[in-house]
């Protein structure tokens, strides 16, 4: 009953004119940028930081909310027609995507990816109603320790569990706490690794590392990388997308079944949808009566990935809102955002603030029916934005990430940052080094260090604190089999499904 | 031959990892340790710098046998996009959004050949028209067109 009157309560603050037009705003250009290889959720999310600083909180969260799952729904559409996954988590939807589009499906595709979405979406977004509020009112009791405790669990998976090197993956979450540690010591408040320069007192600033990492890193990735190929928009029109009723049969279960493992890893701490949409597709190969028709256009290959993707991701916000914990790089950054807006992501959020905390739920749902409207009928507009050549594309998106980051504190210096962070993460990802963890670890260190000496203080420097607490200790014990599976048979599967090899293979035969 | 100066770039890369660790184990040394139970501001960079050490010179070492990467490395685009920004930078603040923003456009569309003269124009009119509505216009942020 407390539920659905809640539930009212957001629905009323994000029907509110405000609410759904940011909400508008959000979707649309999270399809754009997602339909768009080369930017990434993240460095719009980041663009726009700094222009929600003008918002109310409940705007600003829902708006750069949008962008992250908006993206998630344009993403498939470049996978489909380029082979050429729009975001990481869309690589996955090119092995069944692309051949289904040489076979002159394209438009069937679209159509499933796009309801396999919508049905993703929603369904973490139930869980989300039925299981943040019970999971808030337990992380309550949590303490220094358990919290300590969670956000190693966070870390070492989100290191341990992406594509690529284990150590790798370590050594960026390690630098990117290293970088959490500038700025001024919240409880001494002694200066570390200022150098003397006022700028950083405060910190590193989020959107400038964010920016440079994702911004300017990826426009020089995809400069090197050289020309995209042509798409021919005109093929796609309304007619082209109606599946025919063998294949719903076929998509029904497989939408099932990805939007309960996207859920599933979407609300693990350190896991983000690429490992979702991995996981999802690996499961339908298991299934199916013949495995040989992955691979070749098959609607389970693109249903339930897609599903996933957009389960995981809505399924994302629960830790990140009810523990303030994020999941991966993206949380990470509107965790950041949130903190600036001044809202503190927590058990309390719930109680404190509830017309935020279920509004934005509720702008949710909202927002996906906008995207299923925006991906369906209209989705010959999506199409035809490929056609813009990325030598339009980079230098403008240069200008939104000087000026987005110069607007931050009006200060130049946050746009060097940015410059030295680009350069710097290019040549990183270039060599294998992934720079999501280290944007995980940078907003994750300070909090980190809070706890972790938090706990100390209670239990009076003794350590036995984190493995004499319950849940504590179970998050400890699940770390180390995070890390003992990186070793073992996760990393055959990843390695058996890497982008790598998928791209190799031929895909048309 | 080729194989072995792609090692050398990829150890070299992840050795800067490695330096930045000792360097902030280096300076952490300045700073308070403390004890357990009320920790000074040293304790957690030393432990943090340790970990960079540690992993990054894991992720050297796992990378003797690296793979070559998949783009061919080439220094125009990083010159550009580099000269571009800072070009931005300089300008931005004395001489306004117009001067800087043809600078940064004109020089970063020099990172991929062929250089399109009209449609780079095009763009720099635009993105000052549109950063100056939304930015200026909009958010009322303290820039000009054209000088201070």
């Amino acid at each position: 009953m407390d539920t659905f009157s809640n539930l009212a309560l957001g629905f009323q603050a994000a029907m509110s004119p405000e609410s759904l037009m940011f909400c508008l705003i959000g979707v649309t250009l999270g399809t754009f940028v997602g339909v768009l290889p080369g930017i990434g959720a993240l460095a719009t999310i980041s663009m726009c930081l700094p222009l929600t600083f003008y918002l109310e909180p409940m705007p600003a969260l829902v708006m750069l909310a949008g962008i992250f799952y908006g993206a998630q729904y344009g993403s498939s559409t470049a996978s489909i027609l380029l082979n050429l996954p729009g975001s990481a988590p869309a690589a996955i939807t090119c092995l069944d995507g692309y051949p289904m589009a040489k076979q002159g499906r394209a438009g069937v595709a679209l159509f499933i990816t796009t309801i396999a979405s919508f049905l993703g979406g929603s369904f973490s977004i139930l869980l989300m109603i039925g299981f943040a509020p019970a999971l808030a009112r337990f992380a309550i009791s949590f303490s220094s320790a358990d919290y300590f405790a969670i956000m190693v669990l966070a870390l070492t998976a989100a290191s341990t569990l992406s594509i690529g090197s284990v150590t790798k993956g370590m050594a960026m979450v390690a630098l990117g706490l290293l970088l959490g540690l500038v700025g001024t010591d919240i409880s001494s408040g002694a200066a570390r690794y200022t150098f003397g320069m006022i700028e950083v007192s405060d910190g590193v600033s989020l959107v400038a590392l964010a920016m440079g990492l994702f911004g300017v890193s990826e426009i020089l990735t995809n400069i090197m990388r050289g020309d995209v190929v042509v798409v021919d928009a005109k093929s796609i029109t309304m007619r082209s997308l109606m599946p025919t009723r063998k294949d719903m049969k076929r998509f029904w279960p497989a939408a099932g079944r990805g939007s309960i493992i996207g859920a599933i890893v979407g609300m693990l701490p350190g896991t983000g949808p690429t490992i979702a949409t991995f996981m999802s597709y690996s499961a339908e190969k298991r299934l199916a009566k013949d495995p040989s028709i992955f691979g070749k256009g098959a609607i389970e290959g693109i249903a339930s990935p897609e599903a996933a993707n957009n389960s995981s991701v809505q399924a994302a916000f629960i830790p990140t809102l009810t523990l303030g914990i994020p999941g991966d790089a993206i949380m990470a950054v509107m965790l950041g955002g949130m903190l600036i807006h001044g809202i503190t992501p927590g058990p309390q959020l719930i109680l404190e603030n509830p017309v935020l905390f279920w509004g934005v739920i509720a702008s949710f749902w909202i927002g996906n029916v906008f995207l299923l409207i925006l991906n369906i009928p209209l989705i010959g507009i999506w199409v035809r934005l490929l056609t813009i050549p990325y030598h339009m594309l980079y230098p403008a998106m240069l200008f939104f990430i000087c000026i987005g980051v110069y607007s931050v504190h009006n200060s130049t210096f946050d746009v060097l940052l940015t410059l030295i962070f680009g350069v710097l993460g290019f040549a990183l990802s270039r060599y294998g080094y992934s720079p999501a963890p280290l944007l995980l670890g940078f907003v994750l260190g300070p909090l980190l260090e809070e706890h972790f000496r938090r706990a100390l203080v209670l239990s009076r420097g003794d350590l036995s604190v984190f493995i004499e607490r319950p849940i504590s200790l179970i998050f400890l014990i699940l770390t180390s089999v995070v890390l003992l599976m990186s070793v073992g048979w996760f990393r055959t599967l990843v390695g058996r499904l890497s982008p790598k090899r998928l791209f190799r293979r031929p895909t048309n035969e | 031959m080729q194989s072995i100066r792609q090692n050398i770039t990829a150890l070299a890369v992840g050795s800067i990892i490695v330096i930045i660790g000792l360097a902030a184990i280096w300076i952490a040394q300045d700073y308070q340790l403390g004890t357990l139970t009320r920790m000074g501001p040293g304790f957690f960079p030393i432990v943090i710098g340790i970990l960079v050490v540690v992993f990054g010179g894991a992720a050297v070492l796992g990378d003797i046998n690296a793979e070559k990467p998949t783009a061919d490395f080439k220094f125009r685009p990083v010159i550009a996009i580099c000269a571009g920004m800072l070009a931005w930078t300089l300008l931005i603040d004395s001489y306004g959004i117009l001067p800087s923003t043809f600078a940064l456009i004109g020089i970063s569309s020099l990172a991929r050949s062929p250089f399109r003269p009209w449609s780079t124009l095009a763009l720099c009119v635009g993105l000052c028209v549109a950063g100056y509505l939304v930015f200026v216009v909009g958010l009322g942020m303290p820039l000009t067109l054209l000088g201070r």
